[in-house]
């Protein structure tokens, strides 16, 4: 096993195919998800009609400001833990230096980069975000009532490439070499994944939103 | 599915942490005894099919991430010292997932289960939907459920009469339209003995406004009627009332989603509208 | 209520009644006023699919004299009384389920320490007066037609006698 994982054709494969498949399916899975959804609410009489820009942005708004919205300000807690970690799922990959090195090798572009003392509080922060979320699926009854296999297992998706890349960062528990492959294959699982499970609240959260919102507003009433 | 014994309070042995106390109902106890589990995969497949070419439908159903953030929101769960198996989200669990999870293959005891959440412990009062961090429509996902209970004629036996009686009136409680008449003059005699020449005029074309009352108003509320009078005469409205069968404006065909009845209800009323050139529609319900 | 494509303009009666009352055809009597503190109960109808929640206060405001206390929460935010969706219309033999799940109610209602309700729809209506007994609370619900029957003022020509 270890040697297998330390051949260097595994290292070239996943750092080039694998991460372009991943991305291509990203890509492309989103896209068509979030087509089919709009074109099913198209042939529904009830939802086109009522869809306006404005009442989205509005409720989309109010949902995306932390503690804008009645649930939010209810529930600080849940609250906080849910903005930090999403912020840090979306920004640190982003932004990360060695992502931002290892594209720069690639293709020779590259942008603003968090700091390394930074981004490791960051991925802190979601590793940390991560066990709050599963011990809450433990704990808490309403939470514990409604959870299935699979709500743990895109909870590990999301936690896997940062706990591997947190442990590839400092060197720990593993060789480096190990743990960055890990980190790729758990990255492209994660990016494979988000179009074709749950993870995919992530693409229909603004179309559940828009729809919702407008709804409410063309009602004269509000959803926050 | 292990049998179930009234006694315990439970009525389905699929979550243990569902406790509720035995209720009779006949529109739910008789009607169990006829389903058969091919019964109701039939059904719950064919409404699942409709249901899978539905953004409403699906869109929920793939974003849930199960986090629960909705169930403060409902009153059944506030009222039941956060009793999980009340929250809005769980359910859709036990009603929505758990069908497509077997694909309909439940017994009848399960599925009198699920009528009793859909109809007996959900409002459809939408309060979730405004609670839940991606606006989930579950008020909507239950009453699929709620169709399906009422395909499968699972439906509370008080409810399902006034549905059976709009399908043959429309309107909600077997009123004839002679009864109807007879109630608006006889309420007219009444308030002329407080106010002055009050008129309830019945079908008068091209009236401003057309009130349509709850049916329950001329069978054993009328005195709403009185007082809309009243109101209306002194408001010096040029209002009226519609004669012919279509004047309740209660519809519970859409509690139990018998779209039929529903959409024949709201046809009546248009139908009325359109028939005497009425300007604007009261609805009381 | 309020479909996009509806062919009619349709109305909820306190949408009607605050036309009457805003633009003066009907005149509320100072003396007939109700008396002591109101809370109004918002039907999820009227204010999450109507948005009509200020509507039912410009209403309470002009026909009562006592402060509105408002329940907690309110407006959209309000709980459902427990009587919607079909909720009153499954029937006797669930009375008891339902006003158990309606404790909230109750509490938001002790909270606010008022007697008079104003339920302005016919659901509410029903439901509140259920558990108000079911509780054992002291109180009842209004209907808005009762309310603005009984207070507006009847004008001479209208007069019996
Ligand atoms: C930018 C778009 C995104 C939005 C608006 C969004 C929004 C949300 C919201 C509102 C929740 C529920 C809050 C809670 O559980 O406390 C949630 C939960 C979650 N999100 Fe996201 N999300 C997004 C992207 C992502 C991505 C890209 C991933 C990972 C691949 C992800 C993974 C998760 C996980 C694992 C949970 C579950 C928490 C739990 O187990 O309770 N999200 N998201
Ligand atoms: S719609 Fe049903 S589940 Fe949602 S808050 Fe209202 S009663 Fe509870
Ligand atoms: S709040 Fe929304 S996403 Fe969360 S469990 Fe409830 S319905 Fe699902």
């Amino acid at each position: 096993m270890y040697d297998f994982i330390k051949d260097p054709s595994i290292y070239n494969f996943v750092r080039g195919p694998l991460v372009w498949i991943a991305f291509l399916v990203f890509i492309g899975g989103s896209i068509y998800k979030i087509r089919e959804m709009v074109l099913l609410a198209k042939k529904e009489k009830v939802v086109y009609p009522y869809m306006d820009l404005k009442l989205s942005l509005r409720s989309l708004l109010h949902w995306l400001i932390p503690f804008n919205s009645r649930n939010w300000r209810l529930r600080p807690v849940v609250t906080t833990v849910t903005f930090l970690f999403h912020i840090g799922l979306v920004i640190l990959p982003v932004f990360l230096l060695a992502h931002n090195v290892l594209i720069y090798e690639s293709w020779g572009i590259s942008w603003w980069t968090l700091s390394e003392g930074l981004s490791d509080i960051m991925a802190m922060i979601v590793i940390g975000c991560c066990i709050f979320f599963a011990l809450r699926r433990i704990f808490a009854p309403e939470v514990r009532f409604v959870t299935f296999a699979d709500d743990y297992l895109i909870l590990a998706i999301a936690f896997l490439p940062f706990i591997t890349g947190f442990l590839a960062y400092h060197q720990w528990l593993l060789p480096h070499k190990i743990m960055v492959i890990l980190h790729m294959i758990f990255g492209s699982l994660m990016l494979i994944t988000i179009p074709f499970t749950r993870l995919g609240h992530m693409l229909y959260f603004f179309l559940t939103r828009a729809y919702m919102g407008s709804d409410q507003g063309y009602r004269h009433s509000k959803d926050w | 599915m292990a049998e179930v014994s009234v006694k315990e309070g439970v009525e389905t042995r699929d979550w243990i942490e569902l406790k509720r106390k035995p209720v009779a109902d006949i529109g739910f106890d008789e009607t169990v005894k006829n389903l058969t589990t091919e019964k109701i995969e039939k059904v719950v497949n064919a409404v699942l099919n409709i249901g899978k070419n539905a953004a409403r439908f699906m869109a929920p159903l793939e974003t849930c991430i199960h986090c629960a953030l909705c169930s403060t929101a409902c009153h059944w769960y506030l009222s039941h010292d956060k009793d999980p198996t009340y929250a809005p989200v769980a359910k859709v669990k036990m009603t929505l997932w758990e069908l497509i999870k077997r694909k309909g293959k439940v017994s009848p005891e399960f599925m009198k289960q699920v009528a009793r959440i859909v109809f007996c412990e959900c409002n459809l009062c939408r309060r979730c939907s405004m609670y839940c961090p991606f606006g989930l429509d579950i008020a909507y996902q239950l009453g699929m459920v709620r169709r399906i209970c009422f395909i499968l004629g699972l439906v509370p036996q008080n409810i399902l009469d006034q549905t059976h009686s709009l399908s043959a009136t429309l309107n909600q409680l077997w009123l004839t339209q002679g009864d109807w008449i007879d109630t608006m003059q006889w309420q007219e005699e009444e308030v002329r003995a407080e106010i002055k020449n009050v008129r309830i005029p019945i079908d008068k074309e091209g009236a401003d406004v057309m009130w349509c009352p709850l049916g329950t108003e001329p069978k054993v509320a009328t005195y709403h009627i009185a007082r809309t009078a009243k109101i209306m005469n002194v408001a010096g409205i040029d209002w009226t009332v519609s004669a012919q069968d279509g004047w309740d404006s209660a519809n519970m065909g859409m509690f139990i989603r018998d779209m039929e009845t529903m959409q024949r209800v709201v046809r009546g009323i248009y139908d009325n509208a359109m028939r005497l050139k009425i300007k604007r529609v009261v609805l009381t319900e | 209520m309020g479909w996009k494509d509806s062919p009619i303009e349709t109305l909820h009666p306190i949408e009607f009644y605050y036309e009457l009352v805003s633009t003066g055809r009907i005149k509320i009597d100072k003396n007939k006023k109700i008396k002591g503190p109101i809370t109004i109960q918002d039907p999820c109808n009227l204010v999450r699919l109507r948005g009509a929640g200020e509507k039912v206060r410009y209403l309470v405001n002009a026909t009562c004299e006592g402060p509105i206390i408002e329940m907690q929460p309110n407006r959209e935010h309000n709980f459902c009384c427990n009587g919607g969706g079909g909720g009153n219309a499954i029937g006797p033999p669930w009375k008891r389920n339902r006003c158990e799940g309606a404790r909230v109610k109750a509490e938001q209602i002790i909270a606010t320490g008022c007697h008079n309700i104003c339920a302005p729809c016919h659901n509410c209506y029903t439901s509140i007066n259920d558990v108000l007994k079911f509780y054992n609370l002291e109180g009842h619900a209004m209907f808005m037609d009762e309310i603005l029957a009984e207070t507006m003022e009847v004008p001479e020509e209208f007069k019996v006698g």
